[in-house]
């Protein structure tokens, strides 16, 4: 097979591979960014590097992981040094994207803004496992936890949306 | 199990159930219930993270993966890619260039200090490969230089020393201005102005006098050489 032969392979692997991702990539960003052009350029920059290095990647199967580590470094190295910068808890209905927020569906507004109020250590790893289908050995790799702290936040992320989704206590 | 350990466990993996949580949930009509609310929370929560996309994210044009550099290869795609490349940037949604600037500071705060020590010769060299530009490394003191991805191009990106701190350089030999633009935003003052081919732009915190931002561009476009 000539070298040509194989980048023209290689990039139909990358389409077939990587492209039915995007949406969801996208939307895992979205929720670490919590803005629209944030998230992407975060995207956008992502794929590229996902483009150049794919000669790394061997098994279809583990895409979807290794995606998430690159967009979430990407986010890291860009943008969270600003964010921790700026970001403050009164902030955040100003800075909230106007597409997390109202929609027709009443209820779902609700939780995503309850989802919004979330603490990011809470909020990520529940979007990985609930938007990415994330095992919680997977969410412990992506996020460099244990598996017990990953299970942690996930109970606390559900108590805590429980709560305010309806007010009461978070005890379970 | 007793009911806390049922539902701290399902709490934390909704779909995760062994044969000692489906055990007691036939018999306790209280988890139960609460478990019937946790799956519908889950199929909420599920709907409510799959926020509409506008149009995906287009993927990255199709250069060939630098893991297999075949030099005649790569030629041989060169004028695809080029094409594909083009049609990708034109429809590639602009911001301002000041803005893109400004949201590209935050890439390398540590490059940003006060030093005296110069970039080498070496990180220089890198960072103007490709670029058509060379510079006189001595006048301007340099003292940091990368080429960086910035609106998909590679262009150098260097901080020179001036006696009000660091500040930016970016030399934009694609981005075109029909004249000065000063600007004053996200934290920092800045000023573009067309080059010999594409633009200069110099960046400096929000503060810093115009006048140390001029001497800085008017030394730097001195120490600069574009290739006709």
């Amino acid at each position: 097979m000539s070298v040509s032969e194989t980048s023209t392979a290689a990039r139909a692997r990358f389409e077939t591979v990587c492209g039915p991702l995007r949406a969801d990539l996208y939307r895992y960003v979205l929720w670490l960014a919590r803005d629209r052009a944030i998230a992407e350029d975060v995207v956008q920059d992502a794929l590229l590097r996902a483009w150049r290095a794919f000669g790394s990647l061997d098994e279809a199967t583990s895409a979807k992981a290794w995606l998430c580590t690159i967009a979430r470094r990407e986010y890291a190295r860009r943008f969270e040094r600003r964010r921790l910068e700026v970001v403050d808890v009164a902030d955040l209905e100003a800075l909230e994207d106007p597409a997390l927020a109202g929609e027709d569906d009443a209820e779902l507004a609700d939780v995503r803004a309850a989802m919004w109020a979330l603490e990011q250590d809470y909020r990520e790893p529940l979007v990985l496992q609930v938007l990415m289908g994330f095992t919680t050995e997977e969410i412990a790799t992506e996020l460099g936890l244990t598996p017990g702290a990953v299970l942690t936040r996930l109970f606390r992320a559900r108590q805590k949306l429980r709560a305010a989704l309806t007010g009461g206590s978070d005890e379970p | 199990m007793n009911c806390l350990d049922v539902r701290r466990a399902l709490g934390a993996e909704p779909a995760r159930r062994g044969p000692e949580i489906e055990a007691h949930l036939g018999s306790c009509a209280a988890c139960a219930r609460h478990t019937a609310e946790l799956a519908r929370l889950d199929g909420v929560i599920l709907r409510a993270l799959r926020v509409p996309v506008r149009s995906p994210v287009p993927l990255p044009a199709a250069a060939a993966p630098p893991t297999r550099p075949r030099l005649w290869a790569m030629a041989a795609g060169l004028a695809a890619t080029a094409v594909l490349a083009a049609v990708v940037w034109s429809a590639y949604p602009r911001e301002a260039l000041a803005a893109s600037l400004v949201g590209h500071m935050s890439h390398e705060p540590e490059s940003r200090v006060r030093t005296d020590v110069p970039a080498t010769p070496a990180a220089l060299t890198a960072a103007l490969a490709g670029s058509g530009v060379s510079i006189d490394p001595a006048a301007p003191r340099v003292s940091y230089a990368m080429s960086c991805l910035f609106r998909l191009r590679h262009v150098p990106h260097l901080v020179v020393q001036s006696d009000s701190g660091p500040m930016t350089v970016m030399v934009l030999t694609r981005e075109h201005v029909s004249g000065r633009e000063d600007f004053d935003e996200g934290g920092y003052r800045g000023v573009i102005v067309p080059a010999r081919h594409g633009s200069l732009a110099v960046l400096a915190p929000t503060g810093t006098p115009a006048a140390s931002v001029d001497d800085t561009l008017a030394r730097v476009t001195a120490a600069l050489h574009y290739a006709d």
